[in-house]
């Protein structure tokens, strides 16, 4: 790099001080561009089918076929080791939505309420995500609920008792290599991943990887006050086509009906098949 | 959010300019509109309207926010039809902010404000550029408009209305110019009635590097004798960064005992 500014900088007519120090200036912000951005992947574009990259095995089920297969949930990594109370709670809330699956209800979860899921439950991506990478920050917009994911690159992880929790939490991540590290805290407790309970100090560590068309998340769930080990899940995603675009996605709460112009509130919950 | 690409064109001599450009290419999309000759809107901005609002009371801050009051560039001209309807709506808000209700509107139900109205920001919006598309994404409620570059605006009748509609731009030198049909006929932007075939044409530019510029001329030959035109304007704070909006439909409100109690009283 160096012997070929040197050669460009001789062919410049009108020599001086002041022009070489110009150019010696944008060769080095160059080469310094292209060193450190040449090498991470770019996972820009539009990624969905999750887990296999095939077509989603839900797709021509008929209601009842859906209802069957969401009860019991099948944690994507299988069971939590939980320490007390945190495994108590765990019960309790499996027990809460055993319940009204059994009445027919539809639990009040984050979905019938039309609230973000958070992390890392957002990262499941039932519809597509668009990832947009820039320099600083990648952003994740996710059609489901709407929701927005900023992964802050190469900026250091602010104290915990710092960051207000949010549901999605604070990102910051880095790149070792090809692969995007990302580290999560201020999680609000109430972003629960298949109803598992966690305590403020929860931290997520993410190593993403692109592989040509294909898109891995390995997620690692630390919580010493709450897990016994670490709770470890993969993820997969496979690119869309570039003709794909988001959706723009609105979840009403669906209480609220309207009957013959006239808006008003439904108590009612809608049975869950 | 000006990169070291960004600035280095700008001070280079032509043979070093290339070498430069050449060696920015495989560097990532979002550079490749940085490194030509397009300016970049990329980064976080607040309305000029809306935060010259120091020693103010938090009732006149609320009118703003809430726009019972003549919109910037004063009412639009509605025609006959649809002037009663119109008129009705603004005395209704009025009336209920005299009265310190708050009326069911689309940000008590927790719905998006949509076009144009997202673009007022009354919270900060972070614009994100990349060579294909440009996108702004807002504070409040979380909205996320795309404006997809050099593309083609499809035909009206194959466009699903959606509250930010659909958005196509191309640049005319410095400004982008973008088209936009195909919103949602529920969406109103100060009160105004929306036949459905609204159309708005905006133009965005950078009056300097931080002060965004947006002129918004909306047409909709059913509702209005004529285009009604407003200009935005947005100050850069690239030091902010967006936070998590979660609207929780607010239908939800302190009881007995200060337990939440679902409020079913809906204002009318």
């Amino acid at each position: 790099m160096k012997s070929f500014a040197a050669k460009g900088y001789v062919r410049l007519p009108g020599y001086s001080p002041l022009r070489r120090a110009m150019g010696l200036l944008v060769m080095s912000l160059a080469a310094s561009t292209v060193c450190s951005a040449s090498e991470p992947p770019d996972f820009s574009g539009v990624w969905g089918d999750p887990s296999t990259g095939e077509e989603a095995p839900t797709a021509h089920l008929d209601a009842s076929e859906l209802a069957k297969l969401f009860q019991p949930i099948v944690l994507p990594a299988g069971e939590p080791v939980l320490k007390e109370p945190y495994a108590t709670e765990y019960r309790a809330h499996l027990a809460e939505k055993k319940k009204a699956s059994a009445g027919e209800q539809a639990p009040a979860d984050s979905h019938t309420q039309c609230v973000p899921e958070g992390m890392p439950h957002m990262m499941i991506m039932p519809m597509l995500t668009e990832i947009v990478q820039t320099r600083k920050t990648i952003f994740l917009m996710f059609e489901y609920l709407g929701q927005i994911r900023r992964i802050y690159l190469n900026e250091k992880m602010p104290p915990v008792d710092e960051i207000n929790p949010t549901l999605t939490g604070y990102s910051v991540g880095h790149w070792e290599g090809d692969t995007l590290i990302v580290e999560t805290r201020g999680i609000r407790k109430d972003a629960m991943f298949f109803h598992i309970p966690h305590s403020e100090d929860m931290r997520i560590v993410e190593r993403l990887r692109r592989n040509g068309s294909q898109l891995e998340d390995h997620i690692v769930v630390e919580d010493p006050k709450a897990l016994a080990q670490p709770y470890v899940i993969t993820f997969r995603y496979k690119l869309a086509p570039a003709r794909y675009k988001l959706s723009e996605y609105l979840c009403e709460n669906n209480r609220y009906k309207d009957d013959a112009g006239t808006d008003f509130l439904d108590l009612r919950v809608e049975p869950s098949d | 959010m000006r990169t070291k690409s960004q600035m280095a064109p700008r001070r280079a001599g032509a043979s070093t300019l290339a070498i430069v450009t050449i060696a920015l290419l495989p560097v990532a999309s979002f550079g490749a509109a940085a490194a030509g000759s397009r300016p970049n809107f990329s980064g976080v901005w607040f309305s000029v309207q809306n935060t010259h609002h120091e020693n103010i009371s938090a009732e006149t801050m609320f009118k703003k926010a809430t726009g019972i009051k003549a919109p910037p560039g004063g009412w639009p001209h509605v025609k006959p039809h649809y002037a009663e309807s119109f008129k009705a709506a603004i005395r209704r808000a009025e009336e209920a902010d005299a009265r310190g209700v708050v009326l069911a509107d689309t940000e008590t139900q927790c719905r998006p404000d949509g076009m144009p109205k997202m673009m007022r920001a009354i919270l900060p919006i972070e614009v994100v550029q990349s060579a294909k598309q440009v996108m702004v994404v807002t504070e409040e409620m979380s909205q996320v408009r795309r404006i997809y570059l050099d593309e083609k605006m499809p035909p009206a009748e194959e466009i699903s209305p959606s509250y930010n509609g659909y958005s196509v731009g191309h640049w005319d030198g410095d400004t982008l110019i973008i088209d936009t049909i195909g919103i949602r006929g529920d969406v109103s932007f100060m009160f105004l009635p929306n036949s459905g075939k609204m159309k708005l044409t905006e133009r965005m530019r950078l009056q300097n590097p931080n002060l965004l510029e947006l002129t918004i001329n909306l047409e909709d030959p059913e509702v209005l004798e004529k285009p009604y035109r407003l200009t935005w304007t947005y100050t850069r704070d690239d030091s902010h960064k967006i936070l998590e909006y979660v609207c929780d439909n607010n239908r939800y409100a302190p009881g007995k005992d200060d337990a939440a109690t679902l409020n079913i009283d809906i204002p009318q």
